[in-house]
């Protein structure tokens, strides 16, 4: 019949542009291209490789290491075996320091002196990135227990996919102190399956 | 019913040289377009839709014009939001959560792209199958002139002259 015969052809030619311009507005997001975001959140045919720390197809990723030295110091998870970086702060060259927070209970304790004639600021900045649990840093008396600095973040993105936690603390010359670094324990660790992280120290 | 004032007048104009006249009329009075009676027209015209048959294919349309507009504004937007995380090379930044809600808004508007476009296309094969189905055909309309209002018209021109005649219906 004639006129059934137009009408749908008219149907199925319209169906046919229509889901020819629909199919045209799906994201396409190569492998690669993002960092993981907060608790390794990717788009949704991607997966988070956490040794790159980037969004990529699901056959390409890999599980969380430390680094080739990111847990050298440990046993460093007390005062008294902190790892020793020597002279840093006020002024010195910056002293970067890789490290790892292996599990959610996992605690960094470094050691450093301040130079001679020091009266000044101590400076530390944690950067981590933010796919996995969240790290936080402290400024710490050489007794172990007093705090001096807490962390704070003061950059939550940089374009590495890395927060950055930052410590102050006033410190004297020749004085020894403490970093502490450890997860920050507020959420963002995937329900507790991403509690981890790999972090870069600066100390000025 | 009475006849409505003159209304309109058809003029049917013969291009034909009269010398004699009788060249014009072919056997048994048949004239130049083989009608024997040449007091009246008879044409064909369509009919008119019902009211509500105009209504129902304007509905019909009007929901399919409505309907693509809605496809094309999701469209456009599903567009929009997939350019803005879409990506091909080199690493682009980090994957936020203002990222996966552009992300999910580059589909759902895809999915209501979709839905209006359907819906168009659905409107739009009603509105045909409406204006088929609704086709009310032709009727012969007959054009008698009217006693008084029938005048003959006649021109001179070089070697013969014009004929024409005007009704009143």
């Amino acid at each position: 019949m004639r006129r059934a015969d137009a009408v749908a052809a008219a149907l199925i030619l319209t169906l046919a542009v229509t889901a020819g311009a629909a199919t045209g507005c799906s994201p396409e997001v190569g492998s690669g291209t993002y960092h993981c975001g907060p608790d390794r959140s990717c788009p949704d045919d991607l997966r988070c490789d956490e040794v790159s720390t980037l969004c990529v197809f699901p056959e390409l990723v890999e599980s969380f290491d430390c680094g080739e030295n990111g847990n050298v110091h440990e046993d460093d998870d007390a005062p008294a075996r902190a790892f020793d970086v020597g002279v840093a702060g006020c002024g010195q060259a910056t002293v970067q320091q890789s490290g790892c927070i292996d599990n959610a209970g996992d605690v960094d304790y470094l050691r450093l002196t301040t130079p001679v004639g020091c009266d000044g600021t101590l400076s530390v900045t944690a950067r981590a990135p933010v796919a996995f649990m969240p790290v936080t840093v402290e400024i710490v008396a050489d007794d172990g227990t007093t705090v001096l600095g807490d962390g704070t973040v003061c950059e939550d993105l940089d374009d590495q996919g890395r927060e950055w936690t930052c410590a102050t603390a006033p410190v004297t010359g020749a004085t020894g102190y403490l970093v502490r670094v450890r997860g920050a324990g507020v959420g963002q660790d995937c329900d507790g399956a991403c509690a981890y992280n790999r972090y870069t120290l600066a100390i000025d | 019913m009475p006849r409505a004032p003159v209304a309109a007048c058809a003029a049917l104009v013969v291009a034909a040289t009269l010398a004699p006249p009788s060249a014009a009329r072919g056997d048994g009075g048949v004239d130049y377009f083989g009608k024997r009676d040449t007091t009246s027209v008879t044409y064909r015209r369509a009919k008119p839709r019902t009211l509500n048959q105009r209504l129902t294919i304007g509905g019909l349309a009007a929901g399919a014009v409505l309907s693509l507009g809605v496809g094309v504004y999701f469209h456009l937007d599903s567009r929009d939001a997939a350019d803005e995380v879409s990506a091909d090379h080199g690493v682009v930044g980090t994957w936020t959560d203002a990222r996966q809600a552009t992300y999910d808004r580059a589909g759902s508007s895809g999915t209501k792209a979709i839905v209006g476009y359907v819906l168009a296309a659905l409107f739009t094969g009603g509105t045909i199958a409406a204006t088929v189905m609704t086709h009310p055909g032709d009727e012969e309309v007959v054009l008698t002139p009217g006693a008084r209002a029938a005048r003959p018209l006649v021109t001179p021109v070089a070697g013969g002259a014009v004929v024409g005649g005007a009704w009143s219906w």
